[in-house]
């Protein structure tokens, strides 16, 4: 009746490595990326400098086993790197998750060419990368259509279509894209795109209420040819269930991060409000508590990323939704402990409640995640 | 303008933007009222910047029907902090069973619940002679998990699996959240033990909660053919496998069991019970391969898997089961490092090496043996719950009579327990058409039983005579080859 997610399968990296793994790139964080956080959010300032160096010093590969000194898919270690930048700045943590998402799918791929020449890139932020698999996931739920499809051409496929957003791009910018082929044998395939390539362009968005500094465009796809090389699976059921629990379990760094942000900021709010926060319903203590409890369940998770089964994969969409409403609970404490001085429009508190809605829409948002559980618990 | 009613609204497939022909897009030149095709193919979606190409008429998408209200029966972790709480990790009948026994002595105490399932109610034993009987998975609920957790006023945490117990914190640490304990009770039950078998057919089912019934009516039911058409395999003529054929085979499926002993229920029956089930079985209609194991399994043609046996035999059938005994879920239980041999060692008290933390039935072993029986746990928890309610109670074994619902021929069992087994013989009282009734005698005492047919009723009476002196006349009796 009661099955524990461990039957059956093995660990495959450490739940936590040591902490202090993270001194170097929290010290980075304080010195090259908290003076730019308020511009990265208001002005859409893309902290490029900040992630090159960040994936010099090993943020970027520590899922990565075929990249990583330790050869270990560290799925936790790669998490707490982006809790580390996203208790800082959500929008860089963001970023920092399209890249490790992007390097995750070279990784697990079967193209030869791709691990070859791009991975080593990427996984040290040489190369930048992206995601763009919203619509996809969405997809895969029933939510949405496939937005892109491909006819079969000599040596590869030509794909066109648009996606309305996504983020990290840049002019050389790698990003994964599923398709959907015409023609004999009509599937799903997922490919690695490079901004540069012919006929693809990016457009700009719409301006967003946060997250302005994560170079989110508009994807156009007119006749962009993908050679045989660059398709990462196929076919592609298979393949992403195998990606997907990683995929969605690094987002966690995110949710993770932001709370512990706010966390720091209620902190500070209390050396002067204590003595009136004390009558607000969530304190210091019991977010650190509900973080301390949701760190645990992440990293246990974080032990089989492998596991392919849809049980764990319920676990980790139960998590990620868990994530979100925690976000969401941390950051409106975190305004109301500051106040007014919350409100003000360079205030973190502000900028945090902003970030947490981001947590809560972005693919898969807390009603995706809903529905998905539901049907995983039908019968 | 012409008609204001019929303006129409047309939306980007892209991004999901509304263009309404009332509203237009003025920030584009587009007046209000300007109608979709008047729209200028130079036009660009003001979200995205696809042209109007990639619009479509908006076709109000109606909401699903609200079949699943089920996610969020328990709302997040602010209500799982009562620093004394009993927690229970397990939804089947040994946790349910605990927690209406705790209820019953404490009417205040929080009881969590935590089930990696729906927490609906059934009787696992009934779910091996439900096919004959048709009744259907639902049918077999007897309350579902809400209903039962608002009776017993406890706080059911449905679809939620344990990742880890942090035992200095006394929290259970799951994908919602942690959940505070004062003690910690894990029924976290038993899996059917499953082979890998070669061929590269999918594996075979098995029948051990109502989910895995579930499944076996739907393959049962797959081919829409009666069920003579569809053939069965059962891999182990242990309880449940001769329990399942007895079941199918009644309700009109062709059966063959394989079972690597030379007969039914070896460990457990005195041979001469055990030719008496084997001959019930074929008299049903099973085809029985004793001595006999699975080597490969392979798809046929038209959903029909072919069974190789060892020795060259081959078996076909529509439907595979696999019933080859039960293994303890201990694997949360030795992550947390609690002591674990077969299942979860408990002492006396059912207490665990760590003093919060208790376990009873199928994953828990008791003096060194498994006890995977509804009687078990039931005594079990009875124990318990007077244990956690501060009067500290020794579990006291029931006398361990296994009941075979086999409608062919019921049986009801006592075998001598390890240190009699050998020490002395089985003797049969009465054996004719209405069944038999056999008693173990070892060292002048009645050390165990056996009975079968109209005899498997006397059960209660057999049970008070376990270690009384065997009756003289009883000497005079035909003595058996175990």
């Amino acid at each position: 009746m009661l099955q524990t997610r461990t039957d059956g399968q093995t660990g495959v990296s450490p739940a936590a490595g040591p902490a202090d793994a993270d001194i170097p790139l929290k010290a980075l964080v304080e010195s090259d990326l908290a003076p730019l956080t308020a511009r990265i959010d208001r002005e859409g300032v893309y902290p490029e400098a900040f992630l090159r160096e960040a994936g010099r010093l090993g943020a970027f590969k520590r899922h990565l086993a075929s990249q990583n000194a330790t050869a270990s898919t560290d799925i936790a270690g790669a998490i707490r790197a982006t809790e580390v930048i996203s208790a800082e700045c959500m929008t860089t943590g963001f970023v920092a998750w399209c890249q490790n998402a992007c390097a995750w799918y070279v990784e697990n791929s079967a193209s030869d060419v791709l691990k070859r020449e791009a991975l080593p890139k990427l996984a040290n932020a040489e190369a930048l990368g992206a995601t763009a698999l919203s619509n996809p996931m969405k997809w895969f739920a029933n939510i949405e259509d496939l937005k892109l499809t491909a006819e079969r051409v000599d040596g590869g496929y030509v794909v066109s279509g648009a996606l309305p957003w996504v983020s990290n791009l840049g002019q050389d910018h790698y990003f994964g894209a599923i398709f959907r082929t015409t023609g004999d044998n009509p599937r799903p395939l997922m490919a690695l795109i490079n901004c540069a390539d012919p006929g693809f362009s990016l457009t700009a968005c719409p301006e967003f209420t946060a997250l302005e500094g994560s170079r989110t465009f508009g994807c156009h796809f007119d006749r962009v040819f993908v050679p045989d090389a660059h398709i990462l699976a196929d076919p592609l059921p298979e393949y992403i269930r195998r990606i997907r629990p990683g995929f969605v379990l690094l987002q966690m760094g995110m949710g993770l991060g932001l709370i512990d942000g706010c966390i720091q900021t209620m902190r500070e709010a209390n050396e002067t409000l204590a003595h009136v926060n004390g009558y607000l319903d969530d304190q210091v203590g019991e977010l650190e508590e509900v973080l301390g409890d949701a760190r645990s369940a992440c990293y246990a998770l974080a032990e089989t990323p492998f596991d392919d089964s849809e049980a764990f994969f319920a676990d980790v969409l139960q998590l990620r939704l868990t994530g979100s409403e925690m976000s969401l609970r941390a950051s409106q404490s975190a305004l109301l402990h500051c106040g007014a001085r919350g409100y003000k429009a360079d205030a973190a508190a502000q900028r945090k409640l902003r970030e947490s809605y981001f947590v809560a829409i972005v693919t898969p948002a807390i009603k995706h995640l809903r529905k998905e559980l539901a049907r995983i618990h039908a019968h | 303008m012409s008609n204001t009613d019929d303006f129409k609204r047309y939306i980007c497939k892209v991004c999901g933007y509304i263009y309404d022909e009332a509203r237009g897009d003025p920030d584009s030149g587009l007046a209000p009222g300007t109608r979709f095709e008047d729209i200028p193919d130079d036009w660009y979606c003001p979200d995205c910047n696809v042209t109007k190409a990639d619009f479509t008429a908006l076709e109000p998408r109606a909401a699903e029907p609200d079949t699943t209200a089920v996610a969020s029966v328990w709302s997040g972790p602010e209500g799982g902090n009562d620093p004394d709480a009993i927690v229970i990790i397990g939804g089947g009948m040994a946790g349910w069973a605990l927690a209406e026994s705790l209820r019953e002595r404490d009417p205040h105490r929080t009881i969590r619940l935590i089930t990696a399932d729906s927490g609906d109610y059934y009787s696992k034993p009934r779910l091996s002679n439900a096919i004959q009987r048709e009744v259907a998975p639902a049918d077999l609920v007897e309350e579902t998990g809400p209903a039962r957790a608002a009776r017993l006023r406890i706080e059911l945490m449905p679809f939620l699996r344990v990742l880890d117990v942090q035992r200095e914190r006394k929290r259970v640490i799951t994908p919602r959240g942690g959940i505070a304990y004062g003690q910690l009770v894990l029924a976290t039950g038993a899996r059917p033990r499953q082979l890998a078998f070669a061929g590269g057919a999918e594996a075979p089912l098995v029948v051990n909660s109502l989910d895995d019934y579930r499944r076996l009516r739907v393959a049962l039911e797959a081919g829409a053919a009666a069920p003579e058409r569809t053939r069965v395999a059962i891999i182990g003529a242990g309880l449940v496998g001769c329990e399942l054929a007895d079941d199918l085979s009644a309700g009109g499926y062709p059966v063959a069991l394989v079972e690597r002993a030379p007969g039914p229920l070896s460990g457990l029956l005195p041979s001469l019970l055990a030719e008496d089930l084997r001959a019930a079985l074929e008299a049903c209609g099973v085809q029985w391969h004793t001595g006999a194991t699975v080597e490969r399994i392979e798809m046929s043609e038209q959903g029909c898997r072919r069974l190789s046996l060892a020795g060259g035999d081959t078996i076909e059938a529509e439907v595979v089961i696999s019933a080859l005994g039960l293994v303890p879920n201990r694997a949360l239980a030795e992550r947390i490092g609690l002591a674990c041999h077969q299942g979860i060692e408990v002492d006396a008290f059912l207490g665990t090496t760590d003093p919060a933390i208790h376990a009873l039935g199928d994953g828990c072993e008791f003096d060194g043996r498994l006890r995977p029986y509804v009687e078990t746990l039931r005594g079990q928890a009875a124990a318990l719950a007077r244990t956690l309610s501060g009067e500290p109670t020794a579990y006291q074994p029931d006398a361990g009579i296994v009941q075979v619902k086999t409608s062919s021929l019921p049986l009801n069992v006592r075998p001598p327990q390890q240190s009699d087994a050998g020490a002395g013989e089985w003797v049969e009282i009465v054996g004719d058409g209405t069944g038999r009734h056999l008693e173990y005698y070892a060292r002048g005492r009645v050390a165990g039983f056996a009975l079968s047919g109209v005899h498997a009723r006397g059960v209660r009476e057999l049970e008070r005579r376990l270690g009384q002196p065997a009756s003289a006349s009883d000497e005079h009796r035909h003595r058996l080859a175990s």
